[in-house]
């Protein structure tokens, strides 16, 4: 075990003394500091907090909704009602789920529940600059961090030294996986300190699981970014799995890249089987934040986009248990491929 | 670089410790009665061309062993078998004792190699390269790491990045990186390649030492024949993967097969070389080797020689000098891989 961690500590130590790392802080420090200023300035102009939003909405509104009356006035009714039947015979969770919906609803609009409009958007801003970090590392550190040391032929200060193959494989993948997560949540930590500190600390509105338990806010908006990047790990297996199998990085950048891009592909693949199918197991994997976090879209994408069918149908059918299974399971399979060429084939460089 | 690769980096390594290279080898790991590596009938194949054809060779503990053959022979192919980078098709390797594929950690824990270029981690400095190895191996103290590093005269430019490196510094540290865990087997593919002439000695010094004075088993490897007729105790010979000849370096360099070791070929030289045949031809004609504008190369007894002195000597030729001739291991070495004289 003691090789591991050597390996392990290795793959950490080495990556801080990347360019990539150099330049990941540079450019961190930099988006902080402008998007700080240019929050600080729009908040400035915006006076007596004109952006709050209060959850305000008639429950009798989602009572006729939620009803099984079968007259109702609403657009497409029948398509809801029938597809909200269609949940309820689903299963009893599903419909649990759903009334736990109205319930935290209810519960929100009790509670007066407020929040600035900038500060949520602010912060999508800053997780969606997470994302294009996290692919980022991948294309340059995770995709070349097997191919790389086959073509440069670093890997045989390594090979020569009594370690088996499997624990440099491991070690590197644990490696890369602890640099994305400490990478994610430093972060996490400082863009919602940030918004705290530019918008207040009543700015995000705290999460509701049920109507009685509750996320505050803070912690929320740190565990939303960290959930909403789960996929990545995913991401993180299929580009060490191309490093391993190809000595060229472009090659291995390109085919990681590629599958990335088809993942959506594999959604439509699958819902060619079923489409039941597709939404529980695949779309999970790759929309975790619907899946861990069912409520969020009350608060992201408005009130009424309950009534959205698309995003209500993709909503109720994801449940956390399949995702986390189907996604161990892709995770799994990519990682024993890489694992398995990287310990059977021979090292030629 | 310039300023890295000065004269006084290349000085340092003459001024090693060579009279005690492995100071914490002070219990080397001698294992006499097992051989350093035992390769037996191992076969490797690319695709369907054959690299490595039931290879079979030993090389005990406190021998150099050489290991020639042209380029594409599968002399590295060789070696990475024997580390492991590479997976036989057949056949069976051991180090120390240890089969290489059951226990591999074990087989490995006690072996030093180079293989072809010494690619090490560039973005780290040679130290950082050195304790990255040294964390994959027990008991290697930051002191150990000091000492390999003042043995390959490192110790001014080891905080420096690998990546600053000329090809002889990087190959320093690799050889650094070879001795840091008290190798009781050292596995060397191409050692001396970019070392300066100073560095070349030295490193000869310290394998020398190593195998003679510490039990080390070392298998080298080079292109460079000379190099190996100074350094070697014994000599394979590989051609298209197959071993044609493991003999002692002794044996390669004398001049002919034993029956003819009571009459090696002597070159005398002569004042007159025309003069000098006409008048030992009618005599020792059937024994004349060569002639050229300057020596007569003749297969002759002790005796014969005397004789031949004489003749040469009353027929007014002076003779400058008479030496046995003995064949260089080149030489030996193009004969046994058979006609492949590029030069």
């Amino acid at each position: 075990m003691s090789k591991l961690f050597a390996i392990y500590k290795n793959e950490m130590v080495h990556f801080t003394k990347t360019l990539f790392f150099k330049v990941f802080m540079i450019i961190l420090g930099s988006v902080l500091l402008v998007t700080f200023i240019l929050s600080l300035l729009t908040n400035a102009m915006i006076t007596n907090n004109n952006d709050k939003q209060t959850i305000n909405f008639s429950t009798s509104f989602l009572d006729m909704y939620y009803s099984d009356n079968e007259s109702n006035d609403f657009g497409e009714g029948d398509e809801y009602l029938n597809l909200t039947n269609e949940i309820r015979k689903y299963t009893d969770s599903e419909e649990a789920r759903k009334d736990n919906y109205y319930d935290v609803m209810e519960q929100m609009v009790e509670d007066d529940v407020q929040y600035s409009d900038s500060a949520v958007s602010t912060f999508s801003v800053y997780s969606w600059i997470l994302s294009a970090f996290l692919y980022l590392f991948i294309a340059i550190t995770v995709c070349t961090s097997i191919s790389n040391e086959l073509s440069s032929g670093s890997i045989k200060c390594i090979l020569i030294a009594p370690i088996r193959r499997w624990k440099i494989y491991v070690g590197k993948y644990m490696a890369m996986l602890s640099m994305m997560g400490i990478l994610t949540l430093i972060y996490a930590i400082l863009t919602v300190t940030l918004t705290y500190v530019v918008y207040g600390v009543d700015a995000l509105p705290t999460y509701y699981i049920t109507p009685s338990i509750k996320i505050p806010s803070y912690c929320f908006y740190i565990l939303y970014m960290i959930i909403s990047k789960a996929q990545f790990i995913l991401y993180a297996t299929l580009a060490m799995m191309f490093s391993s199998i190809t000595k060229k990085n472009a090659v291995s950048v390109c085919l990681t890249f590629l599958s990335i891009a088809g993942t959506s592909t594999l959604t439509s693949i699958f819902s060619i089987i079923s489409t039941r199918f597709s939404q529980i197991f695949i779309s999970s994997v790759f929309d975790p934040v619907t899946v861990f976090f069912p409520n969020e879209f009350l608060l992201s994408e408005g009130i009424f986009s309950i009534f959205n069918r698309t995003n209500f149908s993709t909503i109720i059918f994801k449940s956390p248990i399949y995702a986390v299974f189907f996604g161990l399971l892709l995770v799994s399979i990519t990682f024993f491929i890489g694992f398995d060429h990287f310990i059977h084939s021979d090292i030629k460089s | 670089m310039s300023k890295l690769s000065s004269n006084k980096v290349d000085i340092i390594m003459t001024d090693m410790p060579l009279d005690n290279p492995t100071s914490a080898m002070s219990q080397p790991d001698t294992h006499t009665s097992t051989p350093g590596i035992s390769i037996q009938n191992v076969t490797k194949l690319y695709g369907h061309n054959v690299a490595v054809n039931h290879f079979s060779l030993t090389v005990n503990h406190g021998e150099i062993m050489g290991l020639l053959g042209p380029n594409g022979s599968g002399k590295t192919t060789l070696i990475k078998l024997i580390l492991g980078f590479l997976y036989a098709k057949e056949g069976q390797i051991t180090i120390n004792g240890y089969d290489s594929d059951k226990d591999y950690e074990a087989s490995l824990e006690k072996v030093g190699a180079i293989v072809e270029n010494p690619d090490m981690y560039r973005e780290l400095s040679g130290l950082n390269n050195l304790r990255l190895y040294a964390s994959l191996h027990d008991g290697i103290d930051e002191k150990r790491i000091e000492e390999v590093l003042r043995l390959v005269g490192m110790t001014d430019v080891a905080k420096k990045k690998v990546g600053t490196y000329s090809l002889g510094m990087k190959q320093r540290i690799g050889i650094a990186m070879a001795m840091l865990n008290n190798p009781s087997v050292l596995i060397l593919d191409e050692p001396t390649n970019g070392l300066d002439p100073q560095g070349i000695y030295a490193l000869r010094s310290i394998l020398k030492d190593l195998a003679h004075n510490h039990g080390v088993a070392v298998l080298i490897s080079s292109h460079l024949i000379s190099e190996m007729e100074q350094i070697c105790d014994r000599c394979a010979v590989i051609a298209k993967g197959e071993l044609l000849s493991v003999s002692p370096i002794a044996e390669l360099l004398s001049s002919s097969s034993k029956e003819n070791m009571d009459a090696p070929v002597k070159r005398i030289t002569v004042s007159d070389v025309a003069k000098a045949k006409a008048s030992i031809d009618a005599e020792y004609g059937a024994l004349i080797v060569e002639v050229t504008s300057d020596y007569i190369d003749i297969r002759l007894t002790a005796e014969q020689t005397a004789k031949i002195t004489k003749l040469l000597v009353l027929n007014d030729v002076d003779v400058f000098n008479i030496e046995t001739v003995h064949r260089s291991l080149e030489s030996s070495y193009l004969e046994i891989v058979g006609g492949e004289k590029h030069e």
